[in-house]
């Protein structure tokens, strides 16, 4: 009896083992960080728990963007769970500028911010996709259609016609 | 001249809308439509990027959810996917209302912020037009003093979103401005007139014309998906709609009437106001049905039958 009171008390704490495309890097991270992935989640819950460190192996995702995206969730490992902002009044919810994650995502190149928004898509992270979001609308708003084109490295793929045709729309705004 | 109040300006442009708004929302609720459903690692695939900005569809409109109605304008000239994705969220808008009134009003008083963050306004950077868009429903505001510039810029904005909207409302200012904008003259130089009747006052403004003898070239129709077109005017404006068959533009160039299902006049009665201003001068504007005679003649109501429509309010 003694014996299962004091295995009780001993939290067991859950490792996984992230790894990323480069099959070498490996990220250990506990269930906290785990969670705020929903297909992360999703998946180990129907996983057999029974080791002590479970390995998941991200091919689609390199090793710094892994590490970025852990960055991201280890500042929020703590926090209730996000429920994103939805309805008509959702924009009412862009963070400011100076926000921790409008702080860190600018921290970022545009290369980096684009993989770590594809990855929290791909992972389900659904703060990390609203941060990101909100990270590039600040980067597009206000902006000339060349600005745009320069900050995104984009040359634009529309045909000499389709050019003429945007550039023949009235001219209003 | 009494005027609409700002408050049910904006109850006017959302009315009707609300419900469909609501419905879009309820089926949204609960899902966010960048997040997969239920599904493994592996159903999940990156889109493969045919550009050097490689976000999925999905991502791209959820910022465009934060960007301002222009913004998300600019973005279709980016590239080809980012034209696809605003195209697909123009083309949802069918609702149009366009409105002369006090921009200062709307941007400035302090209880009506609130109504602007709701129904998130945005103004132009160089004109006194405000823009709102919605999943449904564009609303575009033009200042009541507005200048040449923002004359064609309205012209040039409702140009824009002619060919996605199916509903349309405008005040009879506005009706007369797209009439105009068709024709042969060119819009500054009606605006220069429009002043000068507005300088005359509404009596001896009443009666001024300025008729055009050439025609436009037949061009197709500048609302030509409308299927309802309502045309909202207050009692003392109604010398806007005779002026219309002035500027010689043929009613085909507004809409097209194979696909149109209600045509319909929106009369404001503000004559108890108008007496309080204009005491027994009153007697001197024009009987309303007069204008609106010239106006059914131009439109040719007899076609149209019973999708013409002379609402009183």
């Amino acid at each position: 009896m003694t014996a299962t009171i004091e295995l009780e008390s001993v939290p067991f704490i859950q490792k996984f083992k992230l790894i990323a495309s480069d099959n070498k890097t490996e990220f250990i991270i506990d269930e906290k960080i785990l969670n705020q992935s929903a297909v992360l989640k999703e998946m180990m819950e129907i996983q057999d728990k029974s080791d002590t460190e479970i390995t998941i192996p991200l091919n689609q995702i390199s090793a710094e963007c892994l590490g970025n995206v852990i960055k991201f969730c280890k500042h929020y490992e703590d926090s209730e769970p996000y429920l994103p902002p939805i309805g008509p009044t959702a924009c009412l919810s862009r963070p400011s500028q100076s926000h921790w994650d409008m702080v860190f995502l600018k921290s970022l190149s545009s290369k980096q911010l684009f993989d770590i928004i594809n990855a929290a898509n791909f992972l389900n992270i659904s703060r990390l996709i609203d941060a990101g979001c909100f990270r590039l609308g600040y980067m597009t708003e206000n902006r000339t259609v060349e600005e745009i084109r320069r900050i995104f490295q984009e040359s634009g793929d529309f045909s000499a016609v389709e050019e003429e045709q945007i550039r023949n729309e009235p001219l209003w705004n | 001249m009494p005027s609409l109040s700002v408050k049910s300006i904006v109850n006017l442009i959302t009315a009707g809308t609300k419900s469909v708004d609501r419905a879009i929302q309820s089926t949204r609720r609960g899902s966010n439509k960048i997040r997969p459903k239920k599904s493994s690692v592996a159903d999940v695939k990156i889109k493969p990027s045919k550009v050097t900005i490689p976000l999925p569809d999905e991502c791209w409109n959820l910022i465009c959810d934060n960007l301002s109605s222009f913004d998300q304008i600019k973005l279709r000239r980016v590239n080809k996917q980012l034209h696809g994705i605003v195209e697909k969220r123009l083309e949802s808008q069918i609702y149009l209302d366009i409105v002369k009134c006090d921009t200062d009003e709307i941007l400035l008083d302090e209880q009506n912020q609130k109504i602007i963050r709701v129904y998130d306004f945005h103004k132009h950077r160089k004109n006194n037009v405000l823009l709102h868009m919605s999943q449904r429903n564009t609303a575009l505001i033009v200042d009541d003093r507005w200048s040449s510039r923002d004359v064609y810029c309205t012209f040039g904005a409702i140009q824009f979103f002619s060919k996605y909207a199916h509903c349309i409302t405008m005040d009879v200012q506005i009706a007369e401005l797209l009439i105009v904008g068709c024709s042969t003259l060119k819009l500054s130089r009606w605006h220069s007139f429009e002043c000068y009747v507005n300088a005359v006052g509404m009596i001896a403004g009443d009666e001024l014309h300025m008729k055009l003898s050439k025609s436009p070239p037949s061009k197709s129709a500048l609302f030509s998906n409308a299927k309802e077109i309502t045309i909202r005017a207050l009692i003392t404006d109604l010398s806007h709609l005779s002026r219309i068959p002035d500027y010689s533009v043929a009613v085909e160039a507004l809409f097209d009437s194979n696909k149109i299902e209600l045509f319909r006049i929106n009369i404001i009665d503000n004559s108890t106001q108008c007496r309080s201003e204009l005491g027994s001068n009153v007697r001197l504007i024009r009987r309303p049905h007069k204008h609106l005679h010239i106006f059914k003649k131009w439109l040719n109501t007899n076609e149209l039958r019973e999708k013409y429509v002379q609402q009183y309010s």
